[in-house]
């Protein structure tokens, strides 16, 4: 299924629609004040997305900057060249370390890599710590938002779910009542837990150190109480300088909930003593990306969802519709990246009104490489024939004056009636077309009186 | 060839051209006239509260403002601090369902409200984190403006082994989008600015 027949079962519930998109609307204007609440915020963003330029040409040495800090810290570096081989790792070290419990903070690249399902099979027992994701989890199904994980679920379901998950009040949907249960319940699983897997959101090259931002405090008693930890990373999560963090940690938070930063912003650069430490560092196609001019700055994406926020698109889709791992703006730039043929839909799902692109707190031209995508996805013949077709002939038509003029005319006579038909204008289905006005521009224009 | 040559391999052949490097100057970024101010308007937003009190009036504000907390730990206020110490080879746990976790930070930031606490030895690492309520200590000079200013202080000493930016207690907003304030963390944070 393509993104726009998702979409279109998505909006057989027009209330629910709605309520999705208020939801994301309101995120996206705390953004706005948050930003505007900061003088230099563009030169912010310039800053970041000169770093992050910076950094992908730097990305070989930094990495072995990386690693050979990470030894004198105690801490081991793994290299997977794909998901697979990123599973494999992590399998081994628990196995190795005879885990069978684990608590893991968010992280979408354990999502992009299938982890949970190869931990389950190997008997492992993994609880995803975030509220959201654990409601998710629970769901049985993948989260809908890189930030927001369960926000396309409404109070009442979680009540519903925690009251057969967790044995709470069916009736009491009340916030509070239900993430307090959640806490005692996955408090326990924190104490108990073999092992911690977390994501990161920054790797600081110079020192070997990794950053995780949560507000929840998960990863952090994910990282404090057990004798293992495995953050597992993509490369392009690189920062050259300790310093660079002044930078993006002003822009994360800001951008992906209206927030001045994180509850918590925590920074590890060695084990406890008496634990272990091992970092993940994955490819899985981010190398491959890299030698592709048009589509490599998405490689700076810092993963804080105001793409999704913002984009019409993805707030009257949900995320569950675009099929892939990442959502939104940023996801059907990336998805195509890794599996033309799977997401070829995805560059479609977009206005290209821009707006992500000027949410972007690294500056990433996501309208235009949404563009990009479409081209190249059409020459690679993964655009459905019709589509091809008919932007062949609007082409035509569209860039040549007679048949336009044509065209036009014949459009003006069509009946309203065929026109209105909701079958064969699928435009008309959700939307009514202005009536015609009575003469065209060009008639107005000839009738106009030449300027004295 | 090992994951790790393939993959240095495949980054070196997609290099993108160098970009000129870019940086913020030394004094870069929001400052506040009246840090202190600022400090506390920002706390407000993320659910924490400032009391500003002298080091001598310090254990008395504490306990006065958790009056019913039992199990404390402070080891900087050894008046208050009633279970076992942080040392080596402790077990993490033990903190589990403290009532009170008191802990100094090193300086505190008027931008965001975030606490810097380093974790110098490991010891005591989950003890902030597993505490039902909060209290971070500053002394009132060690305010900074802004992020810049915050990470240029941490590198410019030595890095401890962990630490963490704390602002507020531990929050979530995943039950469509309404705040609640205590999610695995405390439930209720406030930083004592010292003078």
């Amino acid at each position: 299924m393509g993104h726009a027949e998702a979409a279109t079962k998505f909006n057989l519930d027009a209330e629910r629609t709605g309520w999705h998109d208020k939801a994301l609307w309101f995120v996206r204007a705390k953004r706005d004040k948050a930003a505007a609440s900061i003088p230099e915020w563009e030169q912010l963003r310039t800053l970041a997305e000169g770093i992050k330029a910076e950094t992908l040409n730097r990305l070989p040495e930094l990495l072995e900057q990386f690693e050979a800090a990470c030894t004198r810290n105690g801490v081991k570096v793994h290299f997977a060249v794909d998901a697979k081989e990123h599973n494999a790792i992590v399998l081994g070290l628990l196995q190795k370390a005879g885990a069978k419990k684990v608590v893991k903070s968010k992280s979408m690249l354990t999502e992009e890599c299938g982890l949970n399902p190869v931990l389950y099979k190997n008997n492992i027992e993994v609880v995803d710590t975030d509220l959201g994701e654990r409601i998710v989890q629970l769901r049985h199904e993948p989260p809908s938002h890189i930030v927001l994980p369960a926000i396309h679920t409404k109070r009442e379901e979680i009540a519903e779910l925690f009251a057969k998950e967790l044995g709470t009040d069916p009736a009491n949907a009340d916030p509070t009542y239900l993430t307090r249960a959640a806490r005692g319940d996955i408090r326990k699983r924190f104490l108990e837990a073999d092992a911690g897997i977390t994501g990161v959101n920054f790797a600081i090259a110079e020192t070997g150190g990794i950053v995780i931002c949560t507000n929840e405090g998960n990863a952090d008693l994910g990282t404090s109480l057990p004798k293992l930890h495995i953050a597992c990373m993509g490369l392009e999560k690189f920062l050259p300088k300790l310093e660079d963090l002044g930078v993006f940690t002003r822009l994360l938070a800001r951008s992906a909930t209206g927030q001045n930063i994180t509850t918590y912003t925590s920074l590890f650069h060695k084990p406890r003593p008496g634990a272990e430490m091992h970092i993940v560092i994955v490819d899985n196609g981010r190398s491959a990306m890299m030698g592709r001019e048009e589509y490599r700055k998405s490689l700076g994406c810092i993963r804080c969802g105001a793409c999704m926020n913002t984009c019409p698109v993805y707030r009257r889709s949900g995320g569950h519709s675009y099929g892939s791992v990442i959502p939104g703006p940023i996801g059907s730039v990336l998805s195509p990246g890794m599996d033309p043929a799977a997401h070829s839909s995805l560059p479609f799902a977009s206005t290209l009104c821009g707006s992500c692109t000027d949410v972007c707190p690294v500056k990433i031209n996501l309208h235009e490489q949404l563009l990009a995508w479409r081209g190249d996805l059409a020459k690679a013949g993964h655009v459905h024939i019709a589509k091809r077709l008919a932007l062949k002939a609007a082409s035509k038509v569209l860039s040549n004056t007679t048949l336009y003029r044509i065209a036009a005319k014949a459009l003006r006579l069509t009946p309203g009636v065929l026109m209105r038909n909701k079958t064969l204008n699928p435009w008309e289905r959700s939307r009514d077309l202005p009536p015609v006005p009575p003469k065209t521009f060009r008639q107005l224009w000839k009738e106009r009186k030449p300027q004295s | 060839m090992t994951s790790r040559d393939t993959i240095l391999a495949s980054l070196r052949q997609n290099r993108p051209p160098a970009p000129e490097a870019v940086r913020p100057p030394s004094d870069y970024g929001i400052t506040y006239p009246d840090k202190q101010a600022r400090l506390a308007e920002a706390l407000l937003p993320a659910g924490g509260e400032l009391i500003p009190c002298s080091r001598a009036e310090l254990a008395e504000r504490v306990r006065a403002a958790w009056p019913e907390a039992k199990k404390i730990f402070a080891p900087s206020l050894p008046e208050l601090h009633n279970v076992p110490m942080p040392e080596a080879g402790i077990d993490p746990k033990i903190y589990d369902n403290l009532d009170l976790c008191l802990i100094e930070g090193r300086f505190a930031v008027a931008e965001n409200a975030a606490v810097w606490i380093p974790h110098e030895d490991g010891k005591h690492r989950s003890a902030p984190f597993l505490a039902t309520n909060l209290a971070l200590i500053v002394p009132d000079g060690q305010i900074l403006d802004n992020m810049h200013q915050a990470m240029a202080r941490i590198a410019a000493s030595p890095l401890p082994e962990a630490g963490a930016f704390i602002a507020g207690p531990s929050k979530t907003a995943d039950i469509e989008q309404c705040l609640v304030i205590g999610a695995h963390g405390p439930c209720m944070m406030r930083l004592f600015l010292v003078k």
